[in-house]
């Protein structure tokens, strides 16, 4: 699945989830609204119902009694008033044609019918004001009314009129009311305290509103706003269904929505757990691969790693085929890696299952067994086994018979790689061995410490000047007298000075070495200069390769003169001379400036005779090896022997080093070398 | 005729109460009405800084005036009797025809009245802006903000508290006490003439709108009546019924307060409104009454 298809999918389920979201949000929001609206207006509707017919009671009470607080008809005047401010703005009577419609005639007959009660009141007020007085009037009805039967009778008529006419609310007495009081006009005074124009005058008032105040309370009664407010309701009530269905039909849009959406997120869910399952597939792929290796197909150095944290007691066989190098470049890589690939296979196919073993290439040509020791494995068998398995093996490329053959180092002691590495050294370097196992006995470790203490002397002993010459006499054969003495180098230890040869090793890794020869030169010609005798001081092959230490030599031998007649150089033998020409270069300047010249350890394995004589020296050392056989081996004798004579054919003196008994003095002198220097004669010592 | 009488007799034990006596406890926002009484003392709420609120509705006349028309700034005479603020609460629409619904309706009307106290909202707010007022209004709104409706509702609020409870009237009608022989004639004077009419409910009138001179024309003019409302021809020279209570208190009366005298006042009212006149014994009678209907300052005018 591509990203870019991937993420449109996700986009869509996440819109789609939007508009879910949105769905749900106007479902809910429009219910809630729905039924908010629908109760509050089913609510304002009833009250209106009920107010309206609490009003016309209040109407009607107050039109019966005499007399009545309009308090309560005030109040709910201005309820009537609110609800239908609120009835008129609410929003579907505002949004919904058929319902305004309604509403509005519905309001237009309230607003009538509120104004009716403002004209109700005063009208009821001046009926009731002249009802009441007419009433009151009676207690001052006159003896001469009461006495006339005709006067009497009309007084009673016109009276009795007007209370049937309050109380049955009927206009149609209103014309007896009149001729009664046309009948009585005639009989009345101008005088304001007549009774007769006082009764005319509240009669006339009541006679002359009576039918409108009728009429008023007629419009407050009248049932049509009722109706009309019915008809709202079922208006309301047809709106309110057909929004009901709405709403449903959005719900089911709703559900449907959701339903399509689950599908799909389960399909999505569904795909997620394929990819997965793919990833996962895919990973452990990876994972293979980053721990095995590719030309072998068996595990790297990487998962020896992952693995050796693992096991409790290891058991660890490096396998190293023997001059594989020699495979690689005789027959070419292609072949290395045939040999490389067999020998994986017949490891693999042929060390006994009963070993819980893991192979692994480790390096160019070394393969490790892994195993977890539960039974003691006897390593000496174990090693035996593997050979055999290549004896018995031949491995062929294109019907060329290889060959091939291995060490083993193995060790039970980590770090494992290292120290089975070390018993595979011991191994090749012996000739009779072809497997080890690593002794955790061995000084591996010890000598690792001793490196590093030596290192830290070494060290010290540049900083602090603990590093300085003694001089071991060089006696003449003939006459027994010191005749040179040799600049040996000490380093002071502990409290003692010793022979700086064990540090040499190191002090060549660490790059000291230099330095060390400088302090001997430089302390050696400080010693010639203070005794004023002959001085043999030794220079390595290296020494003369390096321009530092020649620069050096050259201060020293500008700065004293003097002393060249005093000085030889002993060039140590032990290594091959590489660049001749510089050496014999060095020499000449050395020789011109009155230096001798002696080869040192002459005789020790690396002598190229021709070369040697070829150089212009002075003396011949001869190694102390050699010299140390005399008594007891002959050959070393006649080796000695013809060293010497040869030096003498060329005018070379010699030098035995190492005499170490009288024996060997003896020897030495039988011979006829020129000088000895040993620790029979003399042992080296401070000078200065 | 003795049927009649029984008619009447039956008639007149079923009226209920047609007048209620004045809760003795009315709620109110304490914090908003003291804000209010600040305010309704304060000339600086006139452009001159000559008239409060408390200039034409002052306490000693039960919140109305002594003056036939009130002055507004400059000396500037009104076209109508300044109607008493007591009780005003009760009332079912303010001014003399009504206009206003509410308390708070009705205190912007003399403030922008140029003939009144002659203000603009922008006015008013610059004079309150002050660390006074800015206090006042924190300790009554929570927020020293001050705005025209916050200012309207505090005055409207204190005006809600401006009610005369326990009157002799009152107690009589809630059987704590009982009126005199003369006092209680006039009370029966009052219904049986017909005065209860019009004048009922807690108030004894503030219910209706009624015409002045409903029988006999009142001669005076009648500026600023219903019509001015409801341009409905029927409305001429109606009024909204004034409120008897404190009515010893608030002369002169009527609109116009041309009447000087409660005693005028009555005798014109019966002969204008009810046809005719009453006979002095009468008329002493309903004046005892009408006396009864006077109620306690209100608290918060004793409070500080």
């Amino acid at each position: 699945m591509s990203t870019l298809r991937r993420n449109l999918q996700l986009f869509l389920l996440f819109f789609l989830g939007g508009v879910g979201i949105f769905l749900f949000w106007l479902y809910e929001s429009s219910t809630q609204e729905f039924f908010k609206t629908r109760s509050t207006i089913s609510k304002e509707i009833d009250h209106l119902f009920h107010k309206e017919l609490f009003l016309n009671y209040e109407v009607l009470k107050s039109s019966f009694f005499l007399y009545h607080s309009y308090d309560a008809l005030t109040s709910i005047q201005k309820e009537i008033e609110t609800l239908l401010q609120a009835l008129a703005s609410s929003k579907i009577i505002t949004q919904d044609k058929k319902t305004k419609e309604v509403f509005e005639r519905y309001n237009a007959i309230m607003q009538a019918k509120l104004n009716a009660v403002e004209e109700f009141k005063r009208y009821n007020a001046m009926i009731k004001t002249s009802v009441t007085y007419i009433i009151t009037l009676l207690h001052k009805i006159p003896q001469n009314i009461l006495q006339d039967r005709k006067k009497s009778r009309y007084v009673l008529n016109l009276i009795g009129d007007i209370l049937f006419s309050k109380n049955s609310l009927d206009t149609d007495f209103l014309p007896s009311i009149k001729e009664n009081i046309e009948l009585l006009k005639p009989f009345a005074t101008k005088k304001p305290t007549d009774f007769l124009s006082r009764l005319i005058l509240h009669a006339t008032l009541f006679e002359r509103s009576f039918a409108q105040y009728k009429q008023t309370v007629d419009t407050i009664m009248d049932k049509k706003s009722l109706y009309t407010l019915q008809r709202l309701e079922s208006v309301l009530a047809e709106y309110f269904k057909y929004h009901h269905h709405k709403l449903q039909k959005l719900l089911h849009l709703l559900l449907f929505f959701y339903l399509v959406l689950l599908l799909m997120i389960s399909y999505f869910i569904y795909r997620l757990h394929q990819e997965n399952q793919r990833l996962e597939k895919l990973k452990t792929k990876f994972r293979h691969f980053s721990i095995t290796d590719d030309l072998t197909g068996l595990y790297n150095r990487r998962a020896y790693k992952q693995d050796i944290r693992k096991y409790k007691k290891p058991f660890f066989a490096l396998v190293d085929i023997d001059r594989f190098k020699h495979y690689n470049d005789f027959y070419g890589n292609k072949v290395g890696d045939h040999i490389l690939r067999q020998c994986a296979k017949l490891l693999q196919n042929h060390i006994p299952k009963k070993f819980d073993f893991r192979l692994y290439r480790l390096g160019a040509d070394e393969f490790g067994i892994l195993i977890e020791e539960h039974d003691h494995i006897d390593a000496d068998a174990f090693a035996k086994m593997i050979l055999d398995i290549f004896k018995r093996n031949k491995i062929r490329f294109k019907n060329i018979e290889l060959a091939i053959s291995v060490s083993i180092g193995m060790s039970k002691k980590r770090p494992l790689i290292e120290t089975a590495d070390m018993a595979l050294r011991s191994a090749k370097n012996s000739p009779y061995k072809k497997y080890a196992l690593f002794d955790p006995r061995s000084n591996y470790f010890t000598k690792i410490k001793e490196n590093l203490k030596r290192s830290k002397i070494i060290q010290e002993a540049i900083e602090q000047d603990n590093l300085l010459p003694f001089f071991q006499a060089i006696i003449s054969n003939t006459t027994g007298a010191i005749v040179k003495y040799e600049a040996l180098a000490r380093i002071y230890v502990d409290g003692k000075y010793e022979s700086i040869y064990p540090y040499l090793p190191l002090a060549k890794e660490m790059g000291l070495y230099p330095q060390i020869t400088k302090t001997i030169l430089a302390k050696s010609f400080e010693a010639v200069q203070k005794v004023q005798k002959p001085i043999s001081i030794n220079l390595a092959m290296n020494d003369i390769e390096n321009p530092e230490i020649l620069n050096y030599l050259g201060e020293l031998l500008e700065r004293h003169p003097q002393l060249t007649s005093f000085i030889t150089f002993e060039i140590l033998e032990s290594e091959t001379l590489k660049d001749y020409r510089a050496v014999q270069n060095f020499i000449s300047i050395l020789k011109a400036k009155g230096i001798q010249i002696a080869i040192d350890d002459f005789g020790s394995g690396y002598s190229n005779f021709a070369h040697i004589f070829n150089l212009d020296i002075d003396i011949i050392k001869i190694d102390g090896s050699l010299i140390q056989q005399l008594p007891t081996n002959p050959n070393a004798k006649k080796v000695v022997q013809t060293i010497h004579n040869l030096a003498k054919e060329f005018g070379i003196e010699t030098v035995a080093e190492f005499v170490s008994d009288e024996k060997i003095f003896e020897e030495v002198k039988k011979i006829g070398i020129d000088y000895s220097q040993g620790y029979y004669l003399e042992k080296p010592k401070k000078l200065i | 005729m003795k049927l009649l009488m029984l008619v009447l007799a039956i008639l007149y034990a079923l009226a209920e109460t047609a007048i209620t006596p004045i809760p003795q406890h009315y709620s109110y926002d304490k914090k908003l009405a003291q804000l209010g009484k600040i305010l309704f003392f304060d000339p600086n709420l006139s452009s001159d800084r000559t008239i409060s609120c408390a200039s034409c509705h002052k306490p000693e006349f039960a919140g109305a005036d002594n003056k036939p028309v009130s002055l507004g700034v400059g000396g500037q005479k009104g076209d109508l009797n300044s109607p008493p603020v007591y009780n005003a609460v009760f009332n079912f629409a303010q001014f003399w025809n009504g206009r206003a619904e509410t308390l708070e309706e009705q205190a912007l009307g003399p403030l922008h009245n140029p003939k009144e106290m002659n203000m603009t909202d922008t006015l008013i707010l610059q004079r309150l802006d002050n660390d006074f007022y800015k206090e006042q209004f924190k300790k009554a709104y929570g927020t020293n903000t001050i705005t025209i409706p916050r200012l309207v509702k505090a005055i409207a609020e204190f005006e809600r508290a401006l009610t005369t409870p326990n009157s002799k009237f009152d107690r009589f009608l809630r059987k704590e006490e009982n009126l005199s022989a003369n006092e209680f004639k006039g009370y029966l004077l009052f219904k049986r003439l017909g005065c209860i009419t019009c004048h009922n409910g807690v108030n004894l009138g503030g219910n209706s709108f009624q015409k002045i001179g409903a029988v006999v024309p009142y001669p005076g003019p009648t500026p600023h009546d219903r019509y001015e409302v409801t341009h409905d021809p029927k409305d001429r020279g109606v009024y909204k019924v004034p409120t008897l209570r404190n009515i010893a208190l608030t002369a002169p009366y009527y609109h116009d307060g041309n009447i000087t005298t409660l005693q005028e006042a009555v005798e014109k009212m019966c002969y204008h409104n009810l046809g005719f006149t009453l006979e002095p014994i009468e008329q002493s009678y309903i004046l005892d009454f009408l006396h009864t209907l006077t109620g306690q300052q209100p608290a918060i005018l004793q409070e500080q």
